[in-house]
């Protein structure tokens, strides 16, 4: 270790020079896992598994001694809640059927197929304060591939970015990088969902572009619309709760609360079809 | 023991540390926020280990603390590394001319490094992409993650420092590896 010594410069700028090539090659060839990468997750990712169960567990242990009062309400309000949704369960199955026959007489293919879902579990968030990213517990071994759709409890939670061969990472849709082609339920009006840190610290989206004459109000349930590249039509993102003109008086823009709560993600739905092929 | 058989140990060791903050960071700390801000605890601890093992050694420990981090959730590898080895370097710079008992030295290397590290990263992912809203996302990001860096600085260094008095001490207390 005299040797490191004695060529101190040497060494540390040859770690600064090789961090930078890193930058550079991982800059150019992006999301090319290699090999230390996915070794290097056999090791990390069952850790970080036991790590999460044994942390949402005690949080699940708090939570029983903090909601156990709330509970009885709660359990009395969504049995209400079930036996309407029952209801509307079987109405809608009439007008599935409905549906089905008509398809059928004009010929055209099914515009909301039922996709192929796996199921996966987060393992670990990014620690970085300026991403919101995570890692689920499935990659290449069950056959994910980039740009697949991530749901969640209530609706659309991202898309993978990065695949290997354990684990794969997610992209939220209140990411700073992240956006998506949006539209109202109500209306159709459309617009662009894109994160941006200062909303995302609160879980919010901020939806962009929608024309200043636009029919959107306040409470308008959000979804994605036919322009979308990478996610398919009609998917729940959130609802509307706030809106703005924009200064340009051209376009407004809308504070999207979103149908998932991120800060407290523990299982995901993966839909396993691609639904277009990547620009780059 | 030879001279290989402690660096080993030494080697271990500082993997193990850098392994499990990163296993905390990435899943226990998700619950520890304050606000919406999760501490850095990879920084403070790169800080307190240069600052008790001199600059080459903290070079090196950023450079990996940065480059696991950056395998796993960086968008490209290599900026955490980076910023990691010149935070380790430097803030071993002081190794010979201070006492490691003194607090205020890590306090205030962690204040301004954690400053640095995230400038960087705003520079680097943000500032690129024209976030140009600089003083904002000071107040709201890069301070309120300084102050709970500087909060959790004092007991990290106690830990640090504990694990590298033990290592000291199955080494040579006077033939120190790189010094």
């Amino acid at each position: 270790m005299e040797f490191l010594k004695k060529y101190k410069k040497i060494f540390i700028t040859s770690l600064v020079g090789f961090s930078l090539l890193l930058f550079i090659i991982s800059a150019v060839y992006q999301s090319e896992p290699t090999f230390f990468e996915n070794s290097l997750g056999y090791v990390v990712v069952p850790v970080q598994q036991a790590f999460t169960d044994v942390s949402s567990w005690f949080s699940r242990q708090i939570g029983f001694f903090t909601n156990i009062n709330s509970m009885g309400h709660e359990n009395e309000r969504l049995r209400e809640e079930s036996a309407l949704l029952w209801l509307e369960i079987d109405r809608l199955r009439l007008v599935e059927q409905d549906n089905i026959a008509l398809t059928e007489l004009l010929k055209i293919s099914q515009r909301y197929p039922d996709f192929p879902k796996l199921g996966a579990r987060v393992v670990g968030s990014n620690p970085s304060n300026w991403h919101s990213t995570f890692m689920i517990n499935r990659g290449a071994n069950y056959e994910i591939e980039r740009n697949m759709v991530v749901l969640g409890a209530g609706g659309l939670v991202g898309r993978i970015i990065e695949v290997r061969s354990n684990h794969s990472k997610v992209l939220t849709i209140i990411d700073d990088t992240s956006s998506v082609a949006v539209q109202s339920l109500r209306t159709g009006e459309t617009g662009i969902l894109s994160g941006d840190i200062m909303l995302m610290q609160s879980g919010l989206g901020r939806m962009e572009y929608i024309d200043i004459n636009a029919d959107i109000q306040e409470g308008d349930e959000i979804i994605t619309s036919h322009l979308s590249g990478i996610y398919p039509q009609g998917i729940s993102v959130g609802f509307v709760t706030q809106i703005t003109n924009d200064l340009n008086s051209i376009t407004k823009t809308a504070i999207i609360r979103p149908s998932v709560n991120f800060r407290r993600l523990e299982e995901v739905l993966v839909i396993t079809e691609v639904f277009n092929v990547d620009f780059d | 023991m030879t001279s290989i058989k402690k660096c080993l140990l030494r080697v271990t060791v500082t993997g193990l540390v850098i392994f499990i903050n990163f296993i905390l960071q990435s899943t226990l700390f998700d619950y520890i926020r304050i606000g919406a801000i999760k501490p850095n605890t990879a920084l403070v601890i790169i800080v307190c280990y240069a600052i008790l093992r001199g600059d080459i050694e903290g070079a090196i420990f950023g450079f990996f603390a940065g480059l696991l981090h950056d395998m796993f959730f960086g968008n490209v590898i290599g900026l955490h590394a980076l910023l990691g080895t010149i935070i380790g370097f430097f803030c071993g710079k002081p190794f010979k001319s201070f006492y490691n008992e003194n607090f205020m030295l890590p306090i205030t290397l962690v204040a301004v490094s954690s400053i640095f590290y995230e400038f960087g990263i705003y520079f680097f992912s943000f500032l690129f992409r024209g976030r140009i809203d600089i003083m904002h996302y000071f107040w709201t990001i890069i301070l309120p993650t300084t102050v709970y860096a500087i909060i959790l600085s004092v007991p990290i260094y106690r830990l640090i420092y504990g694990i590298n008095d033990l290592l000291e001490e199955k080494e040579d207390k006077h033939r120190q590896l790189f010094k």
